[in-house]
């Protein structure tokens, strides 16, 4: 792999990175907040926020696979 | 303490905001740099809570341009770029400390008590508002430039208003403060120690009708000091009967509520 090669490949991992952090640190402080109200109504909402931060990171997971896919192609 | 958290992400910026404002703190939130340092302008913030990936002006910007000018705000970063040169250039760019995300909100509110621990400790012992001079070093206060022997509650009691500038605290947060008790226990000491100062605020300057004002009551809310020069013409005590003017301000509100119920 040549240096430019491996800048993008380590710029795009930095970037997934990012983006997988993003939803994760929503995930945790929506379910902290959730059990700091402690009612029924805020733990709800936050298992109900919590899905929806999951759904996202799924979404991430899904298009750095996709990356990889492509990357594995362009290698054969 | 007023905060300002910098944040594109919609849902961790709601979060956020949410959060700190359940600890009690008056939370702005903007999604970009430009609108940050905009705000900040306006309003500058006790404490931003800044994310360094902003859109059309980097977070790294929007710090620098926070340590020049609006030196007495304390900046806390929020970073996903976890290589180690990174963190140190932010923290060398001005930052007063970082957390690396994903984070736990309670550890996010640990830095940010600290960092207000930390600012405090160097800042300027002096604290001024509404013709009130409090040196915390030395433990002194003086009203228009008559000093005020207040007991440790009072200085304590008034140090906390001095710190809000302004801003209302309700009397379970002054019990917090003050006594580290809780609203649960029923006690109505925060209103007669208000009087307190009210009274040693007066005697200070007898000549003075309004001394005793500078303590506002907020309704349903709590107590703030206020610029004796903004009270409203309709409640200084010379266009009202003293006898009126005086037992406003200086009987507890409980017992005044309960005299109007009657």
């Amino acid at each position: 792999m040549s240096l430019p090669e491996r800048d993008d490949v380590l710029n795009q991992l930095h970037a997934d990175l990012h983006e997988l952090c993003q939803p994760l640190t929503a995930l945790q402080c929506r379910l902290e907040i959730g059990r700091m109200m402690g009612n029924e109504e805020a733990l709800l909402e936050a298992v109900d926020g919590g899905l929806e931060e999951t759904l996202r990171m799924f979404a991430v997971i899904d298009r750095m696979r996709q990356r990889l896919i492509c990357e594995d192609a362009v290698v054969k | 303490m007023r905060v300002l958290v910098v944040e594109d992400d919609p849902s961790l910026g709601v979060f956020l905001r949410k959060g700190l404002m359940l600890e009690g703190h008056d939370v702005e939130w903007a999604v970009d740099g430009d609108t940050a340092l905009e705000m900040a302008a306006l309003q500058p913030p006790d404490l931003m809570v800044l994310d360094l990936g902003l859109p059309r002006r980097d977070g790294t910007s929007v710090l620098v341009a926070m340590r020049t000018d609006f030196p007495g705000t304390g900046v806390l970063v929020l970073t996903g770029r976890s290589l180690v040169q990174e963190r140190v250039r932010c923290l060398d760019l001005g930052a007063d400390d970082f957390v690396l995300k994903p984070f736990s909100f309670h550890e996010l509110m640990a830095r940010c008590r600290a960092l207000l621990r930390r600012r405090e400790r160097f800042a300027d012992p002096v604290l001024r508002f509404g013709g009130v001079e409090m040196n915390r070093m030395e433990r002194t206060v003086s009203y228009e430039g008559v000093p005020i022997d207040l007991t440790a509650k009072e200085f304590t009691l008034m140090e906390s208003l001095m710190l809000r500038r302004g801003v209302c605290s309700s009397r379970a947060e002054l019990l917090t403060q003050v006594w580290h008790s809780t609203p649960e226990c029923g006690t109505n000491i925060i209103d007669v120690y208000i009087t307190y100062l009210r009274k040693k605020l007066a005697a200070a300057h007898p000549e003075d009708e309004l001394a005793s004002s500078v303590i506002e009551t907020v309704r349903g809310s709590g107590y703030r000091l206020r610029d004796k020069r903004r009270i409203p013409r309709f409640e200084q005590p010379s266009l009202h009967s003293k006898t009126t003017s005086q037992s406003a301000q200086q009987d507890p509100p409980d017992a005044l509520e309960l005299a109007r119920g009657a």
